[in-house]
């Protein structure tokens, strides 16, 4: 296996800890939540249900008992019975008067009415037309009226029509009035309660977009039901009887595609029986409402997360890729000091801060270490630069011994003079720098006594400009170079060989050119002048053209140094390139 | 290790699209459960007129019942055909699966009707048709039936001696046509005891008028069928002014306060009355069954009852002649 392809950030394995947290918490959640609600749904809906019906029965309750005490007050009053079942007109004033009284407090009553068995008959204000048509007793509610006796007796719900010209729906409120001779109910109250207050309170209940509320009697005739007259003609059908003697809290329907829920109460106060009905089509769309809310909420939860993990485990690994990129490019051998910014406190804070202290250290270090370098390398040249050429010194004594024998005494005194200027120069001598003067003065002693050895051979010439004169230069570059004009051109040229030095300026470097007429140096020779391990062959007086190169280099900077121009038989020009440089301290040995 | 990352960042974007979609998919699925609508518009919505409100109700019913978002548009006044053609035209604007109308005009609203099967939205006629066959369904009382039922009930009165008057409406009106020619059916054999065809207009006064008139010319005339509300009454008016309730038999059609008074007080012999809460429920319920799909009767009858002095106030009657 790859090691590559194992290879996984610590930010994935952040995002994926965090995405495989929230899936699984939001799934679990949601799993129990829907479950749970399911569950829940049913029974809490049809306890609902039980509760409204509940709340219905508890206002019509409220509603017929508040009516309640008034037959009481009526059937017992012995104006009105006297009234009803004496032949006497006189107490018509009485019993109008407490007709009154009752109806201008109650205005949902429609009628109030009083009847006896005799025709004698009372309505409302006693202005109301009676309806010579009504037929009461034929009617259901006046028959159960009358055989309850001295009951009270709620009727189910049925158009009035005992006022001429008026065909209201009502709830009938009844009860039997006794009369004191016979001790009988010979008459009967009736009150009319308006219907509306009944339909519209179960109109009012919501049970969803399609459920209802209906009310049956205890015979199982609807006193309300919102589809009344679908049912009655036989367009729909209902739970009617069944419903009443039913004792479950709730009844199950499967019709058509639809199941019903119905939810009866029976009722204490008015024997009626109130029935809720819900759709369970409505609580499955309910139930679907609710999963998909709860799959939006799980879905933007779980992207929000992801999202919050993505920038989270950016800024928690952001650290620690900086370091990761900083100790790259430490690894690809930048020891600048990378410093990454240390922003809050804690691990990866405290190793940022450490990964600092370890470059800071490692770059001075490095520093240290380059500058030792530069002083070792420095005190070699020192040690070069002193070096004499033991065979150059054998080679001029030698030559001044001859001179002497030869007696030209005047050409020895010039040698050796030269010879003493010469190593004056050298030994004795520890400063690095020099002036162009002096320089070139110890180049032109070097090439005096050459001249002076090889007569015929060297001619030389030496064209500095003055301005140039007082100028820096590192001691022991051009006489090297001169030895190796000598050495390398003219030693293998017929006849004399020229040697020329110039100098000049040029804007703010300093040029100084070795020209000679020599052999010249071949192209491939040429090629390897300054490179390693070549040296040896290039070496005079201990100092080779690569030492100089490198010298310069090492005191002025790589943009100066040497450069050789050559011609197989025509020459060699080397050029010298170094600052100009004036300089302001005297380098006259001390 | 880049790779791997965007892999994963793939993934995690792509499951939470499909998520997405299929939250918007499933909210999508339940609006489209809940935007069924259908424009209704009655010939009137007036509270005092018991029919249409009764329709209006019966319509309401079944939007509940069928989950149904059903506006309502009517004329102020029954005759305002300008009134609505004008509301044809906002029902139209208001794109609904199916438009429920009553329309007030046989002929003279054919082009407005027109737009609604133009605009490509589905029609019920409740009630009244038109000249042209736009709908998909009509739903309303079957006129031939109730002329049927009122010939039957008449020929129940007929005896030896029996002349018969007709007070229809509209001359060549279809309801006032099809009326007759069911009665005439429904009397069958007793069809040659027909004396007179008369014409209300639709109008008490016109049908007291007119009775008044036929039955001092004509003393032999002692059963007179009634074709519309307006005919019955006017009809029953007279007789009972004339004191010759005893004598003249009637047999009409729709019921108001006035004309259930008649039948209590045995002045009216029998009603033949309609039942709008049906049809308006059946139209709007099979506007339902359009709107998800299902094929329809072309005509559904919404029915009659007959209702006499004995069973007024007994189960279905009592709801049908006094809706509130």
């Amino acid at each position: 296996m790859n090691r590559k392809n194992k290879f996984r950030s610590i930010r994935t394995d952040m995002i994926i800890c965090f995405s495989v947290l929230v899936l699984l918490t939001t799934t679990i959640f949601m799993f129990f939540s829907i479950r749970y609600t399911n569950d829940n749904l049913k029974v809490s809906s049809t306890e609902h249900s039980i509760q409204l019906m509940e709340q219905v029965n508890l206002n019509i309750g409220t509603y017929i008992n508040s009516m309640k005490h008034i037959p009481e007050a009526v059937i017992n009053n012995s104006d009105i019975k006297e009234y009803l079942f004496e032949e006497s007109q006189e107490k018509y004033k009485k019993v109008q008067e407490k007709f009154q009284s009752i109806l201008q407090v109650r205005k949902d009553i429609y009628n109030m009415a009083i009847i006896a068995d005799n025709g004698k008959v009372f309505i409302n204000n006693g202005r109301d037309q009676w309806n010579e048509e009504a037929r009461l007793e034929e009617k259901d509610w006046y028959q159960e009226a009358k055989a309850a006796g001295e009951q009270s007796v709620l009727s189910s719900s049925h158009v009035q029509n005992a006022v001429k010209g008026e065909y209201k729906w009502v709830v009938t409120l009844s009860q039997g009035i006794v009369n004191p001779k016979t001790g009988k109910a010979e008459g009967l109250l009736f009150i009319d309660l308006n219907y509306d207050v009944i339909s519209s309170l179960c109109e009012s209940i919501s049970l969803g977009r399609k459920g209802y509320v209906y009310i049956l009697d205890q015979k199982g005739t609807i006193v309300y039901h919102p589809q009344q007259q679908l049912i009655l003609s036989g367009v729909k059908e209902e739970l009617l009887g069944e419903v009443v003697e039913s004792k479950q809290k709730s009844i199950q329907i499967q019709e058509e595609r639809e199941n019903k829920i119905y939810t009866p109460l029976h009722s204490e106060e008015t024997g009626w029986t109130i029935v809720g009905v819900t759709y369970s089509s409505e609580l499955v769309q309910n139930e679907w409402t609710m999963r998909y809310v709860y799959v939006a909420l799980a879905a933007t939860l779980i992207i929000l997360a992801f999202a919050m993990a993505f920038f989270m485990s950016n800024e928690i690994t952001k650290p620690v890729k900086q370091l990761q990129n900083a100790m790259k490019e430490v690894q690809n051998g930048d020891f600048r000091p990378v410093s990454i910014s240390v922003k809050s406190d804690n691990e990866i804070a405290s190793l940022n801060h450490s990964f600092n202290r370890m470059t800071e250290h490692i770059d001075e270090l490095i520093k240290k270490n380059i500058n030792e370098q530069r002083e070792k390398q420095k005190s070699e040249m020192k040690a070069l630069q002193s070096q004499i050429n033991p065979h150059f010194l054998y080679n001029t004594l030698d030559s001044i011994i001859w001179l002497i024998e030869a007696g030209d005494n005047e050409n020895a005194v010039v040698m050796t003079s030269a010879l003493a200027r010469f190593f004056q120069q050298v030994i004795g001598n520890s400063v690095f720098y020099v002036t162009v003067w002096k320089e070139l003065e110890y180049t032109r002693n070097y090439l005096i006594i050459q001249q002076m050895r090889y007569k015929d051979k060297l001619d030389f010439e030496i064209q500095v400009e003055e301005e140039i004169f007082e100028c820096k230069i590192i001691k022991l570059i051009l006489q090297p170079l001169v030895e190796n004009s000598l050495y390398h051109g003219l030693k293998y040229k017929e006849g004399q060989g020229h040697i020329k030095i110039t100098g000049y300026r040029q804007g703010d470097k300093l040029i100084i050119k070795v020209m000679d007429d020599g052999a010249g140096i071949r192209e491939e020779k040429l090629k390897q002048i300054f490179s390693e391990g070549n040296e040896s062959h290039h070496k005079y007086n201990g100092v080779g053209m690569r030492n100089i190169q490198s010298r310069i280099k090492l005191y002025y900077g790589e943009a100066f140094g040497l450069q050789v121009e050559s011609e197989e038989g025509a020459g060699t020009t080397i050029t010298v390139t170094i600052p100009y440089i004036v300089s302001e301290e005297s380098y006259e040995e001390a | 290790m880049r790779k791997r990352n965007k892999q994963i960042t793939g993934w995690i974007i792509i499951i939470s699209m499909i998520l997405l979609c299929l939250v918007f998919l499933a909210l999508e699925e339940y609006h489209d459960s809940q935007s069924k609508e259908v424009v209704f518009i009655p010939k009137v919505a007036d509270e005092t007129n018991d029919f249409w409100m009764t329709m209006i109700n019966g319509a309401e019913s079944a939007a509940k019942e069928y989950g149904i978002q059903m506006t309502i548009l009517s004329p102020d006044v029954e005759n305002n055909y300008e009134m609505q053609k004008e509301l044809i035209r906002e029902a139209i604007a208001q794109k609904p699966d199916v438009i429920a109308l009553a329309p007030i005009l046989y002929s003279g609203m054919t082009e407005d009707v027109q737009q609604i099967a133009d605009a490509g939205i589905k029609l019920v006629l409740i009630d009244s048709r038109i000249d042209k066959e736009l709908e998909e369904c009509y739903v309303g009382t079957d006129n031939m039936e109730v002329g049927i039922l009122v010939g039957k009930k008449m020929k129940e009165y007929v005896t030896e001696d029996t002349h018969i008057a007709i007070m229809s409406h509209v001359k060549e009106s279809s309801t006032a046509m099809e009326r007759e020619k069911g009665m005439r059916e429904g009397l069958g054999e007793e069809e040659y005891r027909i004396k007179t065809v008369l014409y209300s207009n639709s109008d008490y006064e016109q049908a007291y008028m007119l009775t008044k008139e036929l039955l001092s010319e004509n003393p032999e005339i002692n059963l007179i069928g009634g074709l519309n509300l307006y005919s019955t009454v006017g009809v029953a008016r007279a007789v009972k002014e004339m004191g010759l309730q005893e004598h003249v038999k009637i047999v009409g059609v729709d019921n108001d306060i006035e004309g259930i008074q008649y039948l209590e007080e045995g002045v009216i012999e029998a009603l033949i009355v309609q039942k709008p809460f049906e049809m308006g429920y059946f139209g709007i319920q099979k506007a339902a069954g359009l709107i998800n799909g299902g094929s329809v009767e072309t005509i559904v009858n919404s029915g009659i009852a007959t209702v006499t002095k004995d069973n007024i106030y007994t189960g279905e009657n009592e709801k049908l002649l006094f809706p509130f």
